[in-house]
């Protein structure tokens, strides 16, 4: 059974785009546009992972993170943050998270990361 | 919050980084355009081959039906091709067909799976004018650019993209959405035909704008930055005249003349006519440094080192032995075929090896002649005196002025005199059946000169000029045969000028 992710980024061609190389690893994906919208299909069935975006519109991916480690049912989701200024993530909010992509990355690298994250899980 | 500026990558071609301001951005898409048979191919094959070389993983994605094969028979015989690298580092993908039955999305489908399956530091699409004929409108097509950069912008692949370039769309809607824009150029100048560089757009760098000359050679595209943008690759200042330091022509009248002799990095124009002696007065300039211990660099178009020893050796300048132990050097330039940009660089080559203190160009006009747009000469000429200050160099330029009698100096380049602190002026004169030589300072910036008539001579035994202003006074109101015509007198002149000069 293929696993489910979720790619919430503001940036369609770039979700458009991270979607299509997921694709091609048979993983089952689902994008959203900004935080909120990424807790709304959170609620509505189960994903094996999350991969987001820090910067967006209506809520930002570092809310929505600590809104899933405060819910019960999404709070042992792996979630991968993807981040250009990998420093203006805090110590704090690293500890929330399972892993981290400085953009830009190689696929091989995005590969690498969900493999390690999902065979754990 | 500290915000990561994406890396400058070395394209390899040493001018090329001068331009684009140390490279290309990682993760930039850039379109390189131009007619065909410019180069694009040659260019972006040579760039994926560094990348290549450096350790990365490149991809040439070809949209034309011209196969592989025919590509690297052609490329093959370049220098930087490396056929070992050839499906291990460098990958060639022919996508004409997946273009022609699935469209824009079915090659960028394509392009995804191949960066998902390799790594790849840089893409190159060979043949943008075909994918932009595949796409069903102009808003698809800016999509399709668009979706490039995502991918690049995601992986910090280098996209170049290369386009014919032909259409006659002044803004075209991808310009707007690439990070770059790389046009290449082929200009007849008279009946030479020269390849250009310019970077017309470049997000995030303060190019090197206009025109820049491209070469196509065995170890493939070489681009010299223009010679007037040197200062802002080397802003450090050039040495100022120094009016009281001196390089002496060891030509005691002459010397006297000059207030000791030229002011050391100071810059000197020899104006005269056909066969007034400006040759021989440049090689008198470097032979008297050479007994001054200052290396010398002859450079011109004309005659060739053999010759300029056989005139030496007439006259008895004396360069014989200073050329043979390397202090003195004689280069020539063939007037044919050089372009200034290059001649100008193998000359600051040759001043920095050699640590050359006094130079002459032989034959400014000739080299003014290789420049490939003359509205640039005056700059570059005045970049060049710039160059050859901040390298310590004293330097004498030769211009030949089309009149050959007496009379006002015609310039044969429009305002080029400014360009030099001094200007010592050469002419003939008539008189009797035979003709004179007459020399004259017409300026020298900062500094107190002798601002009379002198005739000189060029006989056995070098240059003489005459130490009083009589004979030339006589020359010129053609009242009676001057007295230094007798060459015994002249003879015994010159001996004693060189005993005053310590030769």
């Amino acid at each position: 059974m293929s696993h489910a992710i979720l790619i919430v980024d503001d940036e369609f061609g770039l979700a458009e785009l991270l979607g299509e190389l997921l694709r091609l690893r048979d993983f089952e994906v689902t994008l959203a546009s900004n935080g909120q919208r990424g807790l709304e299909l959170m609620s509505q069935r189960r994903f094996s992972l999350v991969l987001t975006d820090v910067m967006m519109p209506v809520m930002d991916g570092i809310e929505m993170i600590q809104r899933m480690r405060a819910s019960p049912d999404l709070a042992q989701i792996p979630v991968i943050v993807m981040t250009a200024v990998p420093s203006g993530i805090t110590p704090e909010e690293r500890r929330l998270v399972q892993g981290l992509l400085t953009k830009p990355f190689s696929p091989t690298a995005l590969y690498g990361l969900i493999d390690r994250l999902l065979v754990g899980n | 919050m500290t915000v990561t500026h994406p890396q400058r990558v070395a394209t390899g071609i040493a001018g090329f980084d001068a331009i684009l301001e140390g490279g290309l951005l990682q993760g930039g898409v850039y379109i390189l355009r131009g007619p065909p048979g410019v180069g694009k191919t040659i260019l972006a094959n040579q760039l994926c081959f560094h990348a290549a070389a450096a350790g990365g993983q490149v991809v040439y994605v070809t949209l034309l039906a011209e196969a592989h094969d025919r590509m690297m028979a052609h490329l093959a015989r370049l220098r930087f091709f490396r056929p070992e690298l050839v499906g291990n580092k460098v990958y060639y993908l022919a996508a004409f067909r997946i273009l022609d039955e699935e469209g824009l999305d079915g090659l960028l489908k394509v392009l995804r799976e191949t960066v998902a399956a390799r790594p790849a530091t840089m893409i190159v699409l060979d043949g943008l004018m075909t994918a932009e004929e595949a796409a069903a409108s102009d808003r698809q097509f800016k999509r399709f650019i668009h979706d490039i950069q995502t991918l690049s912008a995601l992986t910090g692949t280098i996209s170049i993209l290369l386009s014919s370039g032909q259409r006659t769309q002044s803004v075209q809607p991808e310009h707007t959405v690439v990070d770059g824009i790389i046009e290449l150029s082929d200009e007849l100048t008279d009946m030479r035909s020269l390849r250009h560089v310019q970077v017309r757009k470049m997000r995030g760098a303060d190019q090197i704008r206009g025109k820049h000359l491209l070469m196509i050679s065995d170890e493939g595209i070489t681009i010299r930055p223009r010679i007037e943008t040197r200062p802002r690759l080397d802003p450090s200042p050039p040495k100022l005249p120094d009016p009281s330091r001196r390089k002496r022509f060891a030509v005691a009248a002459l010397d006297q003349m000059l207030g000791g002799g030229l002011p050391e990095h100071s810059i000197t124009m020899l104006l005269g006519p056909t066969g007034c002696g400006k040759t021989i007065l440049g090689l008198q300039y470097l032979a008297a440094g050479a007994l001054d211990g200052d290396p010398g660099l002859y450079f011109g178009f004309y005659e060739s080192p053999p010759e300029l020893i056989g005139k030496s050796t007439r006259i008895g300048l004396g360069l014989e032995e200073p050329v043979a132990r390397g202090l003195v050097h004689l280069s020539w330039q063939r007037p044919v075929e050089g372009v200034l940009d290059v001649l100008a660089e193998r000359l600051l080559s040759q001043v920095h090896e050699h640590g050359i203190k006094r130079l002459c160009i032989d034959g400014l006009h000739t080299f003014g002649r290789t420049i490939d747009f003359p509205e640039r000469f005056n700059e570059a000429i005045a970049a060049l005196g710039e160059e050859l200050a901040k390298a310590g160099v004293t330097t004498i330029y030769t211009l030949e002025t089309p009149e050959l009698l007496g009379a006002q100096p015609e310039l044969p380049l429009k305002d080029i005199s400014a360009s030099a602190q001094n200007v010592i002026r050469l002419r003939h004169v008539e008189l009797g059946a035979r003709m004179y030589r007459l020399i004259s300072i017409l300026k020298m910036r900062d500094s107190n000169y002798d601002s009379h008539i002198y005739e000189f001579r060029i006989e056995e035994g070098g240059i003489a000029v005459a130490d009083t202003l009589r004979s030339a006074a006589q020359i010129l109101t053609g009242t009676v045969i001057p007295e230094t015509s007798s060459p015994k007198r002249a003879a015994a002149k010159r001996k004693k000028g060189r005993k005053k000069a310590g030769r």
